[in-house]
């Protein structure tokens, strides 16, 4: 006796519809392909954005002159320098509303530029920049600073001040993850662990400074 | 209308699309109604007083809209019930994992293919978890037609 099979092919692409949609995989910005989680971006100079690339695109961008300039690699590295002598006087100076914020040197606009994160996304401070410049200028991090594509991230914690340099793009997935947890007038709790897990993942990729300069 | 007639409608629009990011967005699009849609009717089979609904779930078109969105307030067994029960056939047993619905005729009549066409249109309404359809054949006779009469039983 055979089971005869029912054929609802209707029904079940409703069925699954019903569903929100799965997380779509990124694709890279320049041929198309899908790509994996924690592939590599490039900055779009031109428009101040971000775009996600493959392997083979960034490596075409690498060639000095490709596409005139306009798309940077962002590079891999994440360095702390714990002898980096910034206080909360510093902290202060820098004017910055919230505990967290990101400074990277613009290229076109040939000064820095500080965001922090915000419900409504990347909110840039219009505040002096000669001020960060004198703060953040002297540190050794900053002398390391990629135009464009690196940013010093800071935090201001209870027992103090960190600080590091890191790939851009992981300032606009903090930015991202902090509005998507955000609640409330200061983020609420989920936000608050979003960003302790942030850092303490930028922490442990950091190399210290005194060995990078050694190498 | 049922909920497979509107899905192959939507499949064919979807089809349709082909141009890049054309079918992605049309899904989009059917999810967002499907969800505010489904969302409204889960509140509102929420907010109803219990048994409000039973008079209702006749009506294919009601029990496939609510089966489709998980609401319905019965379980498989009673919707392949109540699916079921304009038909000459028992159910025999179902199984949930393979989602076999085995099947009898009850009466001898010569339920053809076109009878079983609208058992599983009624399934695919009240009891969309029935994937396929086991049909047995009705028991043998008890009588036995044998060449000669059994002379012995009539001397008892």
């Amino acid at each position: 006796m055979n089971a005869r099979p029912i054929s609802r092919p209707g029904s079940a692409l409703l069925r699954r519809l019903r569903e929100p949609a799965p997380p779509q995989p990124e694709r890279c910005g320049f041929c198309g392909v899908r790509l994996p989680s924690g592939h590599r971006h490039v900055v779009d100079t031109d428009d101040r954005a971000l775009a996600c690339t493959c392997p083979a695109c960034a490596m075409l961008f690498e060639t000095p002159g490709a596409a005139e300039g306009r798309y940077r690699k962002v590079p891999d590295r994440y360095l702390m320098d714990p002898a980096h002598e910034l206080g909360r006087s510093d902290w202060e100076s820098l004017q910055i509303p919230v505990s967290t914020a990101f400074f990277f040197r613009n290229t076109a606009l040939r000064r820095l530029i500080a965001l922090y994160p915000s419900p409504a996304g990347p909110t840039e401070s219009e505040l002096d920049p000669q001020t960060w410049e004198f703060t953040l200028g002297r540190t050794r991090l900053a002398g390391l600073l990629e135009p464009d594509v690196e940013a010093l991230l800071l935090r201001r914690t209870t027992e103090g001040l960190q600080y590091f340099l890191v790939p851009i793009d992981v300032c606009y997935e903090l930015v991202g993850r902090m509005r998507l947890h955000w609640q409330g007038f200061d983020g609420g709790s989920r936000a608050r662990a979003e960003l302790d897990s942030f850092f303490a993942r930028v922490e442990q990729r950091a190399r210290v400074l005194a060995q990078e300069v050694a190498l | 209308m049922s909920a497979e007639l509107t899905g192959l409608r939507v499949k064919e629009v979807l089809d349709s699309l082909t141009a890049s990011g054309q079918a992605e967005a049309g899904e989009v699009l059917v999810r967002e109604l499907m969800a505010f849609y489904s969302a409204g009717l889960a509140r509102l089979v929420e907010l109803l007083p219990p048994g409000v609904l039973t008079p209702l779930l006749d009506d294919r078109l009601v029990a496939g809209l609510l089966a489709l969105h998980d609401l319905h307030p019965e379980d498989v067994t009673a919707r392949i019930a109540r699916a079921v029960a304009d038909f000459a056939v028992e159910v025999v047993g179902f199984d949930r994992d393979s989602g076999v619905l085995a099947l009898r005729k009850v009466s001898g009549c010569g339920c053809g293919s076109s009878a079983m066409e609208d058992v599983e249109s009624a399934l695919s309404c009240h009891a969309p978890e029935v994937t396929a359809v086991e049909l047995e054949r009705p028991p043998a006779p008890l009588l036995q037609i044998g060449a000669r009469p059994p002379a012995a039983a009539e001397v008892r």
